[in-house]
């Protein structure tokens, strides 16, 4: 009696166990491997959902952030723009009532370095000496101004003050001039007035970023620039921006 | 009364027999009950089977979906990425302006505060100041090029050695000033006593002195001693690989500037009372 029970009960055992082993284990493995799937992917899209959003705030101030470079542009350029330079200096001078004498570049004859190969078809600015490793050039001027030295050193000021940084804010009127050094002596063609040899730089942005990096005031560059509907002023006007002015 | 056999007489002779007994049957085994159990378990197996394979299916699906979604957002950060990296740039280049105006030094004040400091027995001949940079000039004097940092050489006289110390304990005063390096205070000789000197006195002393402004923000945000020696200012900011380092806090500057022990120049008498 023992034996006729013991063998189907084995086999029913046997049959269980294949079951389980061949059929209901495999699917377990396979609905645990889906729930760690969908988990992986559910994670991969809040990640990429928030970076979108990130994104989304990043193209809600593209207008500001565009108007912010082009206003920076003043300070440190794509190129020399030497003439506005001048133009700078010299209706600072009249100001200062100081007397704008001479200014010489004096990085002339500096060869570009081997990293400054243009990519936009454009050679760097003759004169620019790179600086630093990430593209940047300086021009180096030599400026030399007369006049009292209170007036001199109201000039100075107000050369400074073409870039001025208050806490956040950054205002900008002009080229943003690195005063390196300052020689001042009695002015021997003008008694009574002191002349002064500036040493200054003036930096230009990398040229393979360029001022906006391609960028136009509708949308950065790769991507399909978006009608503007004049209603909602997606164009950037002369609008104060926060931080830059 | 005599009894009367009713019974046929075929059967008057058989002794009466007692029923016959139902046979009980006999139970043989739990066949049934095996049959049953084995019938359960599988309806309780495909009932699993079943479930299971649905729960894969809708798990499929909500990968499905998942991915989707991942892929839907991920295309619509790529679309805007463009946006969040001119974002960067525009964050990089207001860095990178900041930085260029911290590494400035404001002259104009330094040259204000130096003309109200200066005792009016003292004339000033020449005033040469610069950033210290490591190829830069030396400003004529031999002090300068010892401390890598904003100084201004001053060269002058005064009416007497005593005006040339008073000068020096008072330009030690001006704010943002930590060294006064005098290189030199002498009577004019007999050779060049004729020569015509600005300043009062019998032989008034000419002097030449240093000024230097180590903790300025300036110092701290130029490239440090020993970088490639350039006779442009090479601000930090636009030293840093990405273009778009810290600007460096003023405390920062400060602190880099109080630990680092800078050597003092020769023979210098920093600003003593005369």
């Amino acid at each position: 009696m023992n034996t006729k029970l013991l063998i189907p009960a084995v086999g029913v055992v046997v049959l269980v166990a294949a079951f389980y082993f061949m059929v209901f284990a495999p699917k377990r493995e396979e609905v645990a491997k889906l729930d760690a799937d969908i988990a992986t992917q559910q994670a991969a899209a809040v990640q990429s959902e928030q970076l979108a959003a990130s994104y989304e705030r990043a193209k809600a101030n593209y207008r500001e952030n565009y108007t912010t470079i082009a206003r920076l542009g003043k300070a440190v350029p794509a190129d020399d723009d030497v003439r506005s330079l001048i133009v700078q200096m010299d209706s600072a001078a009249k100001r200062s009532k100081v007397t704008f004498r001479a200014v010489t570049l004096a990085g002339a004859g500096v060869a570009p370095a081997a990293g400054q190969a243009p990519s936009t078809g454009l050679a760097p600015a003759p004169g620019a000496v790179p600086v630093g490793s990430a593209g940047f050039s300086a021009m180096p001027f030599s400026f030399s101004f007369s006049g009292s030295f209170f007036r001199l050193s109201d000039f100075f000021g107000r050369l400074e003050r073409f870039v001025t940084v208050e806490n956040n804010r950054i205002d900008v009127t002009g080229r943003l001039l690195l005063l390196g050094s300052i020689a001042v002596t009695a002015d021997t063609g003008d008694l009574g007035k002191l002349e002064a040899k500036v040493g200054a730089a003036t930096y230009i942005v990398p040229p393979t970023q360029g001022l906006t990096g391609g960028a136009s005031p509708l949308a950065p560059a790769g991507t399909t620039p978006v009608t503007p509907d004049p209603a909602a002023g997606t164009v950037p006007t002369t609008a104060t921006i926060r931080g830059v002015r | 009364m005599r009894a009367v056999n009713l019974l046929p007489p075929d059967l008057r002779d058989t002794a009466p027999k007692a029923a016959p007994r139902v046979r009980r049957e006999k139970v043989e085994g739990i066949g049934a009950y095996v049959v049953l159990g084995v019938l359960s378990l599988c309806v309780v197996a495909l009932a699993g089977y079943v479930l299971l394979n649905n729960s894969v299916k809708q798990r499929t699906a909500d990968l499905q979906t998942a991915q989707e979604r991942s892929t839907a957002a991920s295309q619509r950060a790529a679309a805007l990425k463009p946006y969040a990296d001119f974002e960067a740039m525009a964050t990089a280049r207001v860095a990178t302006v900041r930085g260029l105006a911290a590494a400035r030094f404001d002259w104009d004040q330094a040259l204000r505060d130096l003309a109200r400091a200066a005792p009016s027995d003292v004339k000033l001949a020449s005033f040469n100041g610069d950033m210290g940079l490591p190829g830069g000039e030396a400003g004529g004097d031999p002090l300068r090029g010892s401390i890598q940092a904003p100084a201004i050489t001053l060269t002058g006289c005064a009416s007497s050695q005593l005006g040339v110390a008073r000068m020096l304990a008072r330009i030690k005063a001006v704010d943002g000033v930590t060294r006064v390096a005098l290189s030199k205070s002498e009577k004019s000789s007999g050779a060049t006593a004729g020569s015509v000197s600005p300043c009062s006195g019998n032989a008034p002393p000419s002097f030449s002195l240093v000024i230097f402004f180590e903790r300025s923000a300036a110092a701290a945000a130029l490239a440090p001693a020993g970088a490639v020696e350039s006779t442009v200012p090479v601000p930090n900011v636009i030293n840093e690989a990405s273009g778009a380092a810290e600007t460096p806090a003023d405390g920062a500057a400060d602190g880099a500037v109080d630990g680092a022990a800078s050597p003092t120049p020769a023979a210098t008498p920093t600003g003593g009372t005369p």
